[in-house]
């Protein structure tokens, strides 16, 4: 449209003073070397680092100055309605001022970055790295210059309006918090990226959608435009939000028939087993079911960790797992009886991640092991410490409960060397919990490549 | 020329009717001159021109002004003017008002006859000056 | 309706409310074509909150606005080609250069004469060369004037166009706007606080009072029907004989404002002064003491 065209260039020409001091910025990095505290670094490199900083420094402000200014600053100086006395329709005004601000953007990045670039590319190097920090910067340009027009509209049009606005706003953040935590209690890491992403993309048109609409219902009016911005703002961060909390619910309950390639871990005896796998459509999502083959029923597990912290007892009729609220917090340990009906009983206990433990065949005693090889028994129902004592040696412990009151113990001992061939050498003892005594019981050495334990009934088994 | 007065109880576009005849009277305005363009007349007085327009078109209706195509208004070869009952019926008008004034502050007929004659003879020189 | 007769504006019960307040209180008004109409209103009479509903930047709360028969609010875009605006306050972008204004304009506009631009800022004595913003309130409003000129608009909407301008500013205005009148019979619809001054050429006045319409009427038949009466002593059944905007003692005697003075009322003139009014005193006697600015 001819028209939107002359608006970008009346728009433009006033931003002369920008890119003088876009160029003035160029300058910046060719005078970083001559601090005296970048001289422990080449000077190619500080140019190039300072170079980088500055550029992307310079552009983010802007694009927030401008998005502060684009429609705001004539709403308040009541200067829109020189727009509307013109044959100009709300979209040519606001697409045109959108891209006069999105060239200004783009022309002093490049007035920044450009002599730095050529002169010296120094440690980043040409192509490669330029993608993604470009990649990153301009949506993140847009998005501010997004952000600072939907921000002046609302401050500037004085009403108390913007305190709903503000509490929408966390609102907004604390529901995709939410969705958020509980995509990452699946380590979903690679699918909250994406949501992430198209979240952000998303609110992003939303946002100049309803830039369009806050003309053509506002037009001139200081406080129309604010309303209607907000009207249309928030009832479509509503609408999106609710599909994607959907989306989120779905994710987050899978069947253990959507595992993809699921990984087993049978209970040394009886029918149960623990399931678990990333879950089909739904990116990296993943789940821990435990399931009765002989009754196909199956209990999801919520909130516990990635690496394969849980037990069974060896009759197979206990299960403990660790659950936590967010996968890097401390995990508390949970026991599941495992018959019909078994509701999870929580410890109280808390371990460390990458803790140690183990619990007796009834589900009345645990023992802990913490990475100072002090190990620590506890009584469930008490939920009080019974008998700790230091193991002599370090290393990857094993632990089993022969009954309630006696404890076997392997401790594989780590050598120096890491090469494979080397000797593994494991020491077994016995913790007695009512006289608190530790009874080594021998060592066995081997040249196994890999070493795991499976306490049987009767000992314990190697690999 | 004439100035117009919207404070006054004539609408101005009588007034301007007026202002012309007493030119063409005092022969400020002779048959066949060209009368000043409705644009221009409006400009002087700083009148809407359709005020002008329509004292004109009565002008035209009445004789006084004839239209040439192309060239302009013209004051007509032979202007009819006011047939002498219509001048005395706008005589009278303006005779009543002016004895009623000059009755009301208490002065006498010759007082009254004496200040007429003069301001008759005033207006009769400023038409002349002024065109 | 043929061309002709659509009106160039035609307001129909507006009304717009802010919260609870009503600032426009069903409002009609037509303004005919190649008319001058004046609305005449007390500051925050409601007259600002018409103007912006009549020119399609404000939404009314009810009632109907359209320009050539159609609607401001969804057509304000393509009137925009045949409607000048002069704002009330010079609105255009102040860093920008006479100059390049003028180029900006001529660019949106179809139809643009940049000679008679160029011969009205010399006519204002304006430089092409100053900033809009570094100009005085009357220029900036000059400026606008010559803006809205060069468009050829069919329809002229003005808002307080003399406000700030000095007397020799003003008689230029007229003069612009006189000549406009008769080179191509503009519409024209101007808010004042100068009734003098509009006095010879508006055909149609209206007063704006408390949101309110008092008053909408040919100027001419206006003035024909208010007249100052002044008896030596109150007349018997004054108010029976006509109808009266105000009566209150004068010297001695009554002075009444009479709004329905007819020809067949003459003969009190025998016993009676009556003085014609200008605009200015009937926008007093109707719209309230200290109306005009």
């Amino acid at each position: 449209m001819k028209h939107l065209l002359v608006i970008a260039q009346r728009d433009l020409e006033e931003r002369i003073p920008v890119f003088i001091a876009a160029a003035a910025a160029a300058a910046l990095p060719f005078a970083v070397p001559l601090f005296p505290a970048a001289a422990s670094f080449t000077t190619k490199d500080v140019i190039t680092m300072s170079g980088v900083i500055v550029a992307a420094t310079f552009t983010l402000l802007l694009s927030f100055a401008l998005g502060v200014t684009l429609i705001g600053r004539d709403l308040s100086e009541k200067r829109m309605s020189f727009y509307f006395s013109k044959p100009l329709a709300p979209s040519t005004i606001w697409f045109g001022k959108l891209m006069a601000a999105v060239i200004t953007i783009a022309l002093s990045f490049v007035i920044v970055f450009l002599p730095m670039y050529v002169v010296s590319p120094g440690t980043w190097g040409p192509g490669a790295r330029l993608e993604v920090g470009l990649s990153n910067l301009f949506p993140a340009c847009l998005a501010l210059l997004l952000a600072g027009h939907a921000l002046s509209t609302m401050f500037r049009s004085r009403s108390r309006l913007v305190v709903l606005d503000l509490l929408l706003a966390c609102a907004a953040f604390y529901s995709f918090g939410l969705m958020q935590r509980a995509l990452h209690q699946g380590f979903a890491f690679d699918l909250m990226q994406s949501f992430r992403q198209v979240l952000a993309g998303v609110v992003l048109l939303i946002l100049t959608g309803c830039g369009l609409w806050q003309l053509e219902r506002g037009r001139a009016d200081r406080l129309r435009n604010h309303m209607a911005l907000s009207r249309s703002l928030w009832t479509s961060i509503a609408i999106v939000f609710i599909l994607a909390g959907g989306f989120v619910a779905w994710v987050v309950h899978p069947s253990i028939k959507d595992l993809r390639e699921p990984r087993v871990f049978q209970a040394p005896r009886g029918s149960w087993a623990l399931i678990t796998g990333q879950a089909r459509n739904r990116g990296d999502y993943r789940a821990w079911f435990l399931y009765d083959a002989a009754t196909a029923k199956s209990i999801r597990l919520k909130r516990t960790t990635l690496f394969h912290d849980f037990w069974f007892s060896r009759d197979g009729k206990m299960f403990g797992y660790l659950q936590a609220d967010a996968p890097d917090r401390d995990f508390e340990l949970v026991i599941m009886p495992l018959r019909d009906r078994a509701e999870p009983i929580a410890t109280g206990l808390t371990i460390r991640h990458g803790g140690r433990y183990a619990i007796s065949d009834d589900g009345s005693r645990v023992i802990v092991f913490d990475d100072r090889q002090i190990a620590s028994v506890y009584d469930l129902e008490s939920r009080k410490s019974i008998a700790t004592v230091r193991l002599p040696e370090s290393g990857l412990v094993r632990a089993f409960f022969v009954n309630r009151d006696r404890v076997r113990i392997y401790v594989q001992n780590m050598p120096l060397s890491s090469l494979p061939v080397a000797e593994k050498s494991i020491t077994a003892y016995e913790l007695d919990v009512r006289t608190k005594s530790l009874q080594k019981l021998g060592d066995y050495r081997t040249e196994a490549q890999a070493i795991d334990m499976t306490p049987g009934k009767a000992g314990v088994g190697f690999r | 020329m004439f100035n117009v007065n919207p404070g006054e109880s004539s609408p101005i576009w009588r007034q301007i009717e007026e202002g012309m005849r007493r030119m063409i009277t005092l022969g400020a305005l002779r048959p066949g001159d060209l009368v000043p363009s409705v644009r221009d007349l409006a400009l002087q007085l700083r009148v809407n021109p359709n005020t002008v327009a329509r004292a004109y078109q009565r002008l035209t209706e009445q004789g006084v002004f004839t239209v040439k195509r192309g060239e302009g208004t013209f004051v007509a070869d032979q202007p009819s003017m006011l047939r002498r009952s219509e001048r005395n019926d706008v005589l009278r008008d303006a005779a009543m008002r002016y004895a009623g004034t000059a009755i009301s502050i208490g002065a006498s007929l010759d007082d009254a006859v004496d200040e007429l004659s003069s301001s008759y003879d005033k207006v009769v020189r400023e038409h002349r000056r002024k065109s | 309706m043929s061309q002709a007769e659509t009106p160039a504006l035609s307001i129909h019960e507006l009304s717009v409310r802010y919260g609870r307040s009503e600032v426009v209180d069903r409002i009609s008004l037509t303004v005919p074509r190649n008319a001058v109409y004046a609305l005449l209103g007390r500051n925050g009479a409601g007259k600002s909150s018409l103007v912006r509903c009549a020119i399609g930047q404000q939404r009314a709360t009810s009632g109907r606005v359209e320009m050539f028969g159609m609607d401001v609010w969804r057509h304000r875009a393509s009137l925009m080609e045949r409607v000048g605006i002069v704002a009330e306050e010079g609105d255009a972008p102040a860093e920008m250069r006479v100059g390049r204004l003028a180029d900006f304009c001529a660019r949106l506009c179809s139809r643009w004469d940049r000679a008679a631009f160029d011969e009205r800022l010399k006519r204002f004595g304006i430089a092409q060369k100053p900033r809009f913003g570094d100009l005085s309130k009357g220029q900036k409003k000059q400026v606008s004037l010559a803006l809205a000129l060069a468009a050829s608009p069919e329809f002229l909407i003005l808002d307080d166009p003399t406000l700030g301008l000095d007397a020799v500013a003003r008689k230029s205005l007229f003069e612009e706007l006189i000549a406009e009148l008769a080179d191509r019979g503009t519409t024209v619809f101007l808010t004042t606080h100068d009734l003098a001054g509009i006095e010879s050429i508006a055909d149609r006045v209206g007063v704006i009072s408390g949101g309110r319409l008092v008053l909408d009427e040919d100027l001419e038949l206006l003035k024909a029907r208010f007249r100052r009466i002044r008896f030596a002593s109150r007349p018997v059944a004054l108010e029976s004989r006509f109808d009266t905007a105000a009566v209150r003692p004068w010297g001695g005697g009554t002075e009444a404002i009479v709004t329905n003075f007819a020809g067949s009322h003459a003969e009190i003139a025998e016993t009676a002064e009556i003085v014609p009014m200008s605009l200015e005193e009937i926008f007093i006697a109707v719209a309230g003491e200290g109306a005009a600015a």
